[in-house]
């Protein structure tokens, strides 16, 4: 059995004349945090797509849990807790009623710990999603994804839209999910900050190339590198050429060459 | 059931106040004298088709995200297979069009009693009770078989076409101007004798061959993509069995034996038989296009 849960080789995408996804390539290892780091519109919600199967590699293949997402959903989505960017929830729907919806979908479903996340998010269960703020909206998605105690959390752009207190609360629930009970995330996010905060392990997605990945040590390690004077090395598994460098320096908002590291010096600034 | 079920129910509800209040104010002008009886038999005769062509649209919840019309990601990414989304929307959708039906039929009976001529109307179940009555119970179940698995079918294909004109607009659109133009030529032709008999006698066979070919090749590529579960396989297959064993026997028992039918027409309806399987594989296979872009 793959030590990765999940495992995107060669896949490219082009909608029209926009080419999405080109070449990319991504592993993620058992019980680690990954983060998918990059601007709005590199690819990161097109690749966790197809890993949810709702987009069919065109060339490539997409493994998780070492199956094709597109020809086994149920085996697949059924160990996968997801929170879309778009918050797509059933608006009719009361929260309470959203829960017992899920929980159908899942044997697995922990009632007390959606019951301990809807108080500690203070969520009034009769409550419609229709009337629901977007942070609570978030919130719930959350809940919904995680109660199941899924093998793999994906969650694309979690904080998106949420104030700093939403956006702490979402960080920690992740995190003691994690914690808790040694399985897997992957979360795709605009904000360096985020990354840091939460990731073991880090993907850099630019232009619908995979530009940087490797372990937030790796970064750490880069940045300390750096630090001693010395040019930031391309010893990544994924050889970065030096023009992709330079660019990715200056969506991160860096002098090029120079400042990889998301580590001891927490940059504020937004990728966008 | 509460998303799309409520909705439609209630618009079913609405369709039969609203059948019923257009019966009762031309009827109290007087345009309907004596027609009230008939034009409430053609409601209730059409309004099952007009509740499924309407709710199939409804339950297909499409959405046009991003200039793409499709599912929402909600229903995309529960752990669901996609003959069992289709499944689960096929029974909403003949649970509400039945109860649409039966809300149509209960203002007819209520028009009835009050306005209408209810006489005549008991005077008509009389006249057919015994002619009812010689059909026996096996033929019964033979008629109400036929008829579940062809509304059955019908919601299906509905469903599919729903689902299948947004991935291919130009296509149905061909296809529906085509079935424009045939209409009136048909019309033409039988006025005139049936001049154009050998090039119907060709369309005949050449749907046959397309029924045909549509059911093999949806079948291998619904099995291909595993969205046929082995399980249901054998309870789909059985079920056809009986749709057209007891489909060739109602025939073989209204059709006088003596009216020759022409080959090509027998070829059509013989592979008119398989419609079913092609509902059974198609509405996944079109149902995935989606899920699956």
């Amino acid at each position: 059995m793959s030590q990765h849960v999940i495992e995107v080789t060669h896949v490219s995408r082009r909608f029209g004349s926009t080419l999405a996804l080109d070449d990319v390539r991504l592993e993620t290892p058992r019980a680690c945090v990954h983060g998918l780091v990059g601007v709005n519109g590199a690819g990161k919600t097109t690749l966790i797509k197809h890993i949810l199967g709702l987009l069919k590699a065109k060339t490539g293949t997409v493994r998780v849990f070492g199956m094709d997402p597109v020809r086994h959903p149920v085996d697949v989505l059924r160990r996968i807790g997801y929170l879309s960017e778009e918050r797509d929830l059933p608006e009719w729907m009361r929260i309470r009623e959203l829960m017992w919806y899920t929980q159908a979908y899942h044997p697995n479903w922990d009632p007390a710990y959606a019951d301990e996340l809807l108080k500690r998010f203070g969520l009034d269960p009769s409550k419609k999603v229709k009337d629901l703020s977007k942070g609570m909206r978030a919130q719930v998605g959350l809940i919904a994804a995680v109660a199941h105690r899924p093998d793999l959390l994906l969650l694309d752009e979690p904080s998106s839209g949420l104030d700093a207190v939403a956006r702490r609360d979402i960080l920690n629930a992740i995190v003691r999910t994690v914690a808790d009970d040694e399985r897997t995330v992957l979360f795709s996010s605009h904000l360096l900050e985020e990354v840091e905060q939460l990731s073991d392990y880090v993907t850099m997605v630019h232009e619908g190339r995979v530009v940087l990945e490797g372990t937030l040590d790796e970064f750490c390690w880069q940045h300390r590198r750096n630090h001693a004077g010395r040019r930031p090395s391309t010893s990544w598994r994924t050889v970065v050429d030096q023009a992709t460098e330079r660019r990715a320096c200056r969506l991160v908002g860096w002098p090029a060459q120079t400042e990889w590291a998301f580590c001891n010096t927490p940059p504020s600034s937004v990728l966008v | 059931m509460r998303r799309s079920g409520a909705p439609l129910l209630l618009s079913g509800l609405g369709a039969a106040v609203l059948a019923f209040l257009g019966i009762f104010v031309l009827n109290a002008q007087g345009d309907l004298a004596g027609k009230a009886t008939a034009l409430w038999g053609i409601v209730l005769v059409t309004s099952p088709f007009a509740f499924l062509l309407i709710g199939a649209e409804w339950l297909l919840g499409l959405r046009r995200k991003q200039g793409a019309v499709s599912l929402s990601t909600f229903d995309a990414t529960q752990a669901m297979d996609n003959g069992g989304l289709v499944f689960i929307k096929l029974v909403v959708l003949t649970t509400c069009v039945l109860l649409s039906w039966l809300f149509m039929a209960s203002a007819a009976a209520v028009w009835t009693m009050l306005w209408g001529d209810y006489h005549q109307v008991t005077q008509a179940v009389w006249e057919f009770q015994p002619v009812l009555a010689k059909v026996s119970l096996p033929w019964w179940a033979c008629i109400g078989l036929v008829l579940i698995v062809n509304y059955l079918t019908a919601a299906a294909m509905l469903m599919s076409g729903g689902l299948f004109a947004p991935l291919r607009p130009k296509l149905m659109g061909t296809v529906f101007a085509a079935g424009l133009i045939y209409f009136p030529l048909s019309v033409w032709d039988a006025k005139h004798g049936w001049m154009l008999k050998p090039f119907w006698d060709a369309h005949a066979w050449a749907m046959a061959a397309a029924l045909a070919a549509a059911t093999f090749l949806s079948w291998r590529k619904a099995l291909h993509e595993g969205y046929l579960r082995r399980s249901h396989l054998f309870t789909s297959l059985c079920i056809w069995l009986a749709y057209t064993c007891a489909a060739v026997a109602l025939y073989l028992r209204v059709i006088p034996t003596n009216v020759s039918i022409p080959f090509s027409v027998a070829a059509l309806g013989l592979s008119s038989l398989s419609l079913p399987l092609v509902a059974i594989a198609v509405a996944p296979l079109v149902l995935g296009a989606h899920r699956h872009r």
